[in-house]
């Protein structure tokens, strides 16, 4: 039988690209979730309440805006 | 070293768990999207958009109720031991008075007749046609179901309800609870289509017994993820095989070599979309009760109002209020009788397609709106532990009992959740609970749907992408596994 050669040792023609492509759509994905996870929690952490307990924002919802939207 | 045996093993392994395991996999690929194709350009999302009946059908006045609301305390005291309540509210529906008191603010309702007293709760399929009948404009009951069904804002693992289909001007089904027929969820043919899809073949809830198809969800899920490990374990060990030229002439040849190259190209990002739908469905699942906030309500609750006290009857409410309120050809819809921390309020409905009009009970007044620091103050007794809070943004939020956006106020509670609570300004109602476990919950489904941009075509595009290469690697694996006859053996034999 003919002994292969040195160029069928390599992957067939394709695959090797496919083969890093698919790491690197992981990869991809794999970032994209802990950068979206590390925004959020970032969020969470640093841009915690916009005013401090005990001061008070006024209600938006005002006396003309009732008859208005009763209307 | 893996020994060929080994090597031989897997392949049968992961030929023949992928062939079962590629029928669920079909059902999340298809469904996933039929749930993007539904839901594309819907302007409301699931919550639709509804047109909600301003004035009930009969012009019927409220001071035609026999009972005052101090008979129903008295009744609720004697007949059922109840000391406190949230609220307490005389509401027409149709050619109906209804008492519907809140005893507490997670538990059903409880519905009283106005003429006669008589508890009406839970109520008849026949008393919830009326109260549906009064939901829609130009929309009326065709049929109902019985369908108990998870609600976060009461403490029951189910609410008694009832599944209505409106036809008319706006067709759709209501979700109508049997303690006083309020509408729990109005689900339009569209967003019906994504729950059917979403329930059955997505996360293959065939019934209401959670666990166990969770159970199996899980091990389906486990099993594709053994077999993409198992398909990149066969590829690397057969990365150099030398292919003869017999086989390169197999009708499946090239089946295998899309099942090679599609599998490697997306397999990985189908672990980790798969990790993240398991995620998801863990708390919208077997964890919603927690994930929907209700482990932060306070069983314990003891604000509201006394059932001891006298209220102001009806006349005294509407002779008090009517030169406040706007003009209006129809008769008020309801008034609800509630303690706000230390205010007796009335809420005077004249449309039931808005807000009602709030009233200070002691000056006779109107009380335009709740400061934030009172709103979450009164919020503070209906969490666990009473726990201290920040205030943290103004904003319009959902609210499904009037189907519109409303001004609210966002606090976060330093409970062990550290829970987010949305709570409306004009009448200090809480509408949604949001612990951290939720508020985590968008990078997940980002990831699950692969949304990468905010660019909703873009990001449609690219799962598309995905989702034909998962099925060109389902039907080449078929296809490989039914091989037909070699055509060689053919020429063989008829020759």
């Amino acid at each position: 039988m003919k002994k292969p050669h040195s160029h069928h040792r390599k992957f067939p023609a394709g695959d090797k690209s496919a083969f890093v492509m698919g790491i690197v759509l992981t990869l991809l994905a794999l970032l994209f979730f802990a950068w979206k996870m590390t925004e959020r929690l970032t969020e969470e952490v640093y841009e915690k309440p916009t005013v401090v307990r005990g001061m008070s924002e006024p209600p938006r919802v005002t006396e003309a805006e009732i008859i208005k939207r009763s209307r | 070293m893996t020994t060929p045996r080994t090597k031989a093993n897997i392949s049968k392994w992961h030929k023949w768990m992928g062939l079962i395991l590629s029928v669920p996999l079909l059902a999340w690929v298809i469904s996933s999207a039929v749930l993007i194709y539904t839901t594309f350009d819907m302007p409301n999302g699931l919550a639709g958009v509804y047109q909600l009946n301003p004035y009930n059908s009969q012009s019927l006045p409220l001071t035609q109720a026999k009972l005052q609301p101090s008979d129903i305390l008295r009744k609720l005291q004697s007949d059922y031991g109840i000391k406190h309540i949230q609220w307490l509210r005389l509401e027409s529906r149709g050619k109906h008075l209804w008492y519907v008191v809140r005893p507490t603010p997670f538990s059903l309702a409880m519905t009283f007749d106005a003429y006669s007293g008589q508890r009406l709760d839970p109520m008849s399929d026949e008393l919830l046609a009326i109260a549906a009948n009064e939901s829609l404009v130009g929309t009326r009951v065709s049929g109902m179901i019985d369908q108990p069904e998870f609600n976060r804002d009461y403490a029951v693992d189910r609410v008694p309800a009832v599944a209505v289909k409106m036809v008319g001007e706006q067709p759709s089904i209501l979700m109508l609870s049997r303690d006083n027929g309020r509408t729990l969820r109005r689900l339009g043919n569209d967003a019906e289509r994504f729950n059917w899809w979403y329930k059955y073949f997505h996360v293959n809830q065939l019934t209401d017994h959670v666990i166990p198809w969770t159970t199996l969800l899980y091990l389906c899920v486990l099993g594709v993820l053994v077999v993409i490990v198992m398909g990149y374990m066969l590829f690397w060990w057969r990365r150099f095989r030398f292919v003869q030229s017999s086989t390169a002439k197999q009708p499946w040849y090239g089946s295998r070599n899309l099942h090679r190259k599609f599998g490697i190209l997306t397999g990985g990002v189908l672990v980790v979309q798969l990790i993240a739908g398991v995620y998801i469905w863990l708390s919208l699942g077997p964890l919603n009760p927690a994930f929907r906030g209700k482990d932060s309500f306070a069983e314990n609750w003891q604000d509201g109002m006394s059932t001891q006290g006298e209220l102001a009857s009806v006349e005294q409410v509407i002779a008090a209020t009517i030169e406040q309120l706007p003009d209006s050809p129809y008769p008020l819809q309801a008034i609800t009788w509630q303690h706000l921390g230390a205010h007796h309020t009335w809420s005077v409905t004249v449309r039931k397609d808005e807000l009602p009009v709030l009233f200070n009970a002691d000056t006779k007044e109107r009380m335009p709106a709740l400061s934030s620091e009172f709103a979450g103050e009164i919020t503070r007794q209906q969490m666990a532990g009473q726990p201290t809070f920040d205030y943290v943004e103004s904003k319009d939020f959902s609210s499904m009992d009037l189907a519109q956006k409303l001004p609210a106020y966002r606090f976060r509670f330093h409970d062990a959740q550290q829970t987010d609570v949305y709570v409306l300004q004009q009448t200090g109602e809480i509408v949604m609970r949001r612990p951290f476990f939720w508020r985590i919950f968008g990078p997940f489904l980002n990831v699950h749907m692969l949304a990468f941009t905010k660019n909703k075509v873009f990001d449609v595009l690219i799962l598309a992408c995905f989702q034909v290469s998962f099925l060109i690697v389902i039907l080449s694996g078929w296809r490989l596994q039914f091989p037909r006859k070699r055509p060689y053996e053919k020429t063989t034999l008829s020759s």
